[in-house]
């Protein structure tokens, strides 16, 4: 079918069970990759999944096509999250906080890049290095590679400035070359 | 991109493989059909696919239709009333005390804002929601539960109340005890009428509303009415000062709320300390 998220999503507005049912097939998927891939355990990433879906089905109904979809889609799912890790108590200026000129925190011993590359698989190494990201460019990498967002994209999800997100990709790229040895 | 990101991408899409549940997939496209069914501003799917245009309007219309003819009704009631005083001797119509007319005045055009500030206190339903959310399974057993069935009403009767919500204070001025207490402004032992009056005139418009919303969801309808007027700020000054005054449920609950009106809406870091579960 030709139509776009947002009509869909206006479709589904309108009633129309089936754009729902559509744009759901289409991004539950990316969504839940990256909510699994922010969160420690897979029952919290499906709860909070459920949550985020649970917002765009109840925010259907004054859904304006400002901008992207899947943005406004990211946006609901960002700040879900950000919510999420606050109630954990964890270190929400590491997402808020623009940091192109602060030191990066530093990465659990497991996961550290050297012991990463002793792992076995490819796969896996990439896995522990994302997983090892600080969340902010954790999040800016899932963003643009599931949710298939644009810097500026990222920056409007989760409220940050281009630059900024742009960063924390480039950043983010980086540590994951490092821990695949892929120079 | 460079090659190596490229490399990075690629070896990405091969480890991104995982889905959700199929459970969980079922649980959200039965919220979605089911938001659809009862959400009285949407209507029936199949209906709508003849004629979205006409079925967007229906819901909000007829809710609308209600809100006029309840209002009409209550009204008519009061205009009724005098005829059954207009026996009694005329120094006791006339004298509207002093005090009683502010009231009088007042709760006409003040009825559903105020109705719905005193129904916001209890707030004890959408913690139940949560609540039984928490305590249940995830999925999709919530979904079969009524309190969730609940919540799509009022998720959805709220935005379509908002436009009729206006007439309420439009036919409000004109009522019996307001005009009664104009004309009569000289102090002197309160009628019943003119006790019953500004009871009468606040409750009518809320009756109005209840009427039009089936269930006993009346309270959360007009507190969502008053919360998606207000300014994210205002209303999340509010959830802070609930905090602050001990009232965790209630400030659970209408943040909640506020996370379910407004899913975008970025909460300040300083506010969110204030406001944040405790």
């Amino acid at each position: 079918m030709g139509e776009s998220d947002e009509q869909l999503m206006l479709g589904y507005a309108g009633g129309d069970v089936k754009a729902f049912e559509a744009l759901y097939a289409k991004h539950k998927g990316p969504v839940f990759r990256y909510v699994l891939r922010s969160v420690k355990g897979r029952g919290e990433a499906e709860e909070l999944f459920q949550d985020i879906w649970e917002r765009v089905i109840a925010a259907a109904a004054r859904y304006t096509p400002q901008a992207k979809f899947t943005t406004w889609l990211y946006t609901i799912a960002h700040h879900r999250l950000v919510d999420h890790w606050r109630t954990k108590g964890l270190a929400v200026v590491s997402i808020d906080d623009e940091e192109t000129a602060a030191p990066e925190p530093a990465a659990p011993p497991s996961a550290e890049p050297h012991r990463i590359a002793e792992a076995r698989d490819m796969l896996d190494r990439l896995a522990a290095a994302l997983a090892a990201l600080p969340l902010a460019q954790r999040e800016a990498f899932l963003l643009h590679h599931e949710g298939d967002l644009s810097a500026a994209q990222i920056a409007a999800a989760t409220g940050t400035n281009e630059e900024a997100a742009k960063s924390r990709l480039r950043y983010a790229m980086s540590k994951l070359r490092d821990a695949l040895g892929d120079d | 991109m460079t090659d190596s990101d490229d490399r990075i991408a690629r070896r990405y899409r091969e480890l991104a493989r995982e889905e959700p549940p199929t459970a969980l997939d079922a649980a959200i496209l039965a919220k979605a059909r089911r938001q659809i069914g009862d959400g009285p501003a949407l209507p029936a799917p199949e209906r709508m696919r003849v004629r979205p245009r006409f079925q967007n309007w229906a819901g909000p219309v007829s809710i609308a239709a209600v809100l006029v003819l309840g209002i009409g009704v209550s009204l008519r009631m009061q205009l009724e009333q005098p005829g059954i005083e207009s026996s009694a001797p005329a120094k006791e119509l006339s004298p509207a005390p002093a005090p009683a007319s502010p009231p009088a005045v007042v709760p006409a055009a003040a009825a559903p804002a105020a109705t719905a500030t005193d129904s916001i206190q209890p707030a004890a339903p959408p913690k139940a929601v949560r609540q039984n959310r928490q305590d249940a399974p995830r999925i999709p057993k919530p979904f079969a539960d009524q309190p969730l069935r609940e919540r799509p009403r009022e998720e959805f009767a709220a935005p379509a109340a908002v436009p009729a919500a206006p007439p309420a204070p439009a036919f409000a001025p004109p009522s019996r005890p307001a005009l009664d207490a104009q004309q009569a402004p000289a102090a002197s032992p309160p009628s019943i009428r003119a006790q019953e009056a500004p009871a009468a005139a606040q409750g009518a418009p809320l009756r109005a509303k209840r009427e039009a919303m089936p269930d006993s969801s009346g309270p959360h309808e007009l507190r969502k009415l008053q919360s998606q007027e207000a300014d994210p700020d205002r209303e999340l000054e509010r959830i802070a000062r609930l905090r602050e005054a001990g009232s965790h449920a209630e400030a659970d609950a209408a943040l909640a709320e506020f996370r379910r009106h407004r899913p975008d809406h970025r909460i300040p870091d300083g506010m969110w300390e204030r406001v944040k579960p405790r």
